[in-house]
């Protein structure tokens, strides 16, 4: 492939002319859509000014995210258990409730969550309530299918060792199973974390008071959006930037004590 | 046995690296037309790769390379024509997946406008009787055996009409009861008078098939012999202990 | 509980309209979205120069940004930033678009890129050139590789559209919301827009995972 690429370098130079000219092109149809005397009038002060606002506000959106990753998190582990050993109704039920919330918008379910299902159960619930059973509930959905695979993923004969020693069935979930399980699920729980930070600004639309909620507000009140709400993308982009990585310096520490262990 | 004259492979002083390894030192040879020769030696010799330098699938750092009238490195358009005019046989098969045996074959006459599509076609069928797998013309390489999947990938590579052969390995992916179908293809077509370069691990094959075998080690073309006195009047110290090895 | 699932009759084109712009959205912006996602994956295939740079930087910028931001950005800062102010639905259009390109061009790299070296390798002994070896061996296969991704970039798509409502779009969620506040049946209302949403992903998704587990049987 390399080679190959160094071929095609070498036997079709105008195909980066082309590709300059185009960028170029690109580059030159947005700037000619810019207006400048805005961008010079850019006041980032508006940010300093609000520092406690965000800074709140980003713990906010942590908060929600993290509550809703853990406690689905532990719901979509008694969930995958209960698909893989459970009577068929209860697999049924299970089954049912993934699909339906795996396959819905996080918006539907924000607003059902709120406006519809007070009607239900007679509880109203805060715009904040509202969001974290939202977000929980659709979490718990996506980690249970995950769960489920890496339960999976343990090899038959880690199950027939644990029978074979005569553990009872809490034990060997618990000491043999789910451990294992939970290693092979590192890397895509870190690519769900990350996506729920970022579907977290959904949230705003209902005003739960998160990161995005208080930008709108500060950016509405200070007609500031273009310097309020490009550094809260950086702030978003540099979050989830910093989850990603992490996550991978886990994945390398888990993988590092398994090697330790062999 | 093979006519005098111009060689048909012609390779002199040739060069080339991968990053830091020096892959191959200076080799060069020479192969007339309707020779078969059978390259072997240990693994990362640098067989396979002189064997991709010959069609151009990697790029010569250092000599070049005279494949009928063409010289390699050259421009696209020589070197395309030296890709029609040598055929290739993979180690790993590397059919067509979404084609099926007959449109693996028809492909290349079909888009180099050698042929139009019922010439080609029929090309193709004769091809894969002379490999014994016409029954097999319209599945797809995954519903074939491997040795049937190599049989057809020496049809598509004949489907050209090239004048050179070139087999990289072609048994070593193989189950050992497919193997020898695939030697008795080569063996046919050998006798049939077509030139072929042959990287193989397959001494039995080298020593009854070959015109000439060539043993290469350390980037490096040690021997270069009939096969009587290259398995009788061993010399080189290297070839010794890689046959030791082998036999 | 009382329910009365007669209003959704009552309202049924207010209904279907805003499913109708929702299919609309999604469907404008998959087209877009495949026309900018390919000319990116084609600037990231390059390896280097301003294209490749640009494309980077586009593919990055626009798969990492929540798309809830994206939307607001480019309806609040837009008519300040630019000489041209997008309607609200342009601005749904053209926000869902790039991000739809911007997963498209990964889709695109990781689907030629799965194509083995042999495949280039052959195609070129075979004598083929450079253009026929992409119409007639790497693209086809590539695309049967990016078949699973793309039915779930849809679903991704239909999901994100619903974000567009909070700029004043009449999509369903929109629809839902304003039925909802005039009737005060928000549980009619929301409950159907969900299953709607439901039959909009739901074979996507399944086709996803039955593509997938199709080649990986076909594979092994």
């Amino acid at each position: 492939m390399l080679a190959s690429k160094k071929a095609l370098r070498q036997s079709l130079p105008w195909s980066y002319i082309i590709s300059t000219v185009i960028a170029l092109a690109v580059i030159a149809t947005v700037l000619n859509f810019v207006n400048f005397k805005a961008i010079a009038a850019l006041d980032f002060t508006v940010v300093y000014q609000y520092r406690y606002t965000f800074l709140w506000a980003i713990g906010t959106t942590l908060g929600i995210t993290s509550t809703a990753i853990v406690i689905g998190l532990i719901v979509g582990i008694v969930l995958a258990v209960l698909i893989i050993q459970g009577p068929r109704p209860v697999r049924m039920v299970v089954t049912a409730y993934v699909e339906i919330w795996r396959n819905t918008p996080l918006i539907v379910q924000l607003f059902w969550v709120h406006f519809a299902m007070p009607v239900v159960t007679g509880v109203n619930t805060t715009a904040l309530q509202s969001g974290l059973i939202a977000m929980t509930m659709q979490s718990a959905a996506y980690l249970t299918d995950i769960a489920r695979t890496g339960i999976l993923a343990v090899p038959k004969g880690q199950y027939e060792a644990a029978e074979a020693l005569g553990l009872p069935t809490w034990s060997k979930w618990v000491d043999i199973i789910l451990p294992q399980a939970l290693r092979i699920v590192i890397p895509p729980l870190a690519t769900i974390a990350v996506g729920f930070f970022k579907a977290s600004a959904i949230l705003s639309l209902l005003s739960v008071g998160e990161l995005m909620t208080q930008t709108k507000n500060i950016a509405t009140y200070t007609h500031k959006p273009i310097e309020v709400m490009t550094f809260v993308g950086l702030v978003y982009w540099a979050l989830g930037y910093s989850f990603g990585s992490l996550a991978y310096k886990l994945e390398d520490i888990l993988g590092s004590d398994q090697r330790a262990r062999r | 046995m093979s006519p005098i004259g111009k060689p048909i492979v012609d390779a002199r002083g040739i060069n080339k690296s991968f990053n830091t390894a020096h892959v191959l030192k200076n080799v060069d040879l020479k192969v007339n037309a309707g020779e078969v020769v059978c390259i072997v030696g240990p693994s990362g010799s640098g067989k396979s790769t002189f064997l991709r330098l010959i069609n151009g699938l990697e790029d010569i750092d250092g000599g070049q390379i005279e494949v009928g009238e063409t010289t390699l490195p050259g421009a696209p358009k020589e070197l395309l024509s030296v890709r029609r005019n040598v055929g290739m046989v993979f180690q790993n098969f590397n059919l067509f997946p979404h084609l099926t045996v007959l449109e693996n074959l028809t492909l290349s006459p079909r888009r180099t406008g050698r042929m139009n599509r019922s010439g080609a076609e029929n090309k193709a069928r004769e091809l894969l009787k002379r490999v014994g797998i016409s029954e097999q013309s319209s599945k797809y390489p995954s519903q074939l055996s491997g040795g049937q999947q190599q049989r057809v990938a020496i049809a598509r590579a004949l489907a050209m009409e090239p004048q050179i052969l070139l087999f990289d390995e072609p048994t070593s992916a193989l189950d050992p009861e497919n193997v020898n179908e695939v030697l008795n293809v080569m063996k046919e077509l050998a006798s049939s008078g077509i030139t072929m370069i042959v990287v193989t691990h397959e001494m039995g094959f080298a020593r009854e098939v070959a015109d000439r075998i060539v043993f290469m080690a350390d980037g490096q073309l040690l021997v270069d012999a009939s096969p009587s006195q290259f398995f009788e009047h061993v010399e080189d110290e290297r070839l010794r202990s890689f046959l030791s090895k082998i036999l | 509980m009382n329910s009365d699932w007669s209003i959704l009759y009552q309202y049924r084109y207010e209904i279907l309209g805003g499913l109708w712009t929702t299919i609309a959205l999604v469907g404008l912006a998959l087209v877009s979205g495949y026309i900018v996602g390919a000319l990116a994956c084609c600037g990231k295939l390059m390896r280097t120069g301003p294209l490749y740079w640009l494309s980077t930087f586009y593919i990055n910028t626009f798969r990492a940004l929540p798309e809830t931001v994206l939307v607001f950005w480019i309806y609040f800062c837009g008519p300040f930033i630019f000489t041209a102010a997008p309607s609200a639905w342009q601005t749904g259009v053209i926000s869902m678009s790039l991000v739809a390109g911007a997963y498209f061009a990964e889709i695109a790299r990781a689907g030629i890129q799965s194509v083995s070296r042999g495949q280039w390798e052959a195609a070129r002994a075979v004598g083929l050139s450079e253009f026929w070896v992409w119409i007639d061996v790497i693209i086809p296969q590539a695309v049967r590789a990016m078949l699973p991704s793309s039915a779930l970039l849809v679903t991704q798509l239909v999901k994100m559209s619903g974000l567009v409502s909070a700029i004043g779009v009449t999509e369903l969620i929109y629809q839902a919301q304003t039925l909802g506040s005039l009737s005060f049946r928000y549980f009619e209302f929301f409950t159907a827009v969900a299953v709607l949403y439901f039959i909009l992903i739901f074979p996507f998704s399944m086709a996803s995972r039955f593509i997938e587990a199709h080649m990986r049987q076909q594979i092994g």
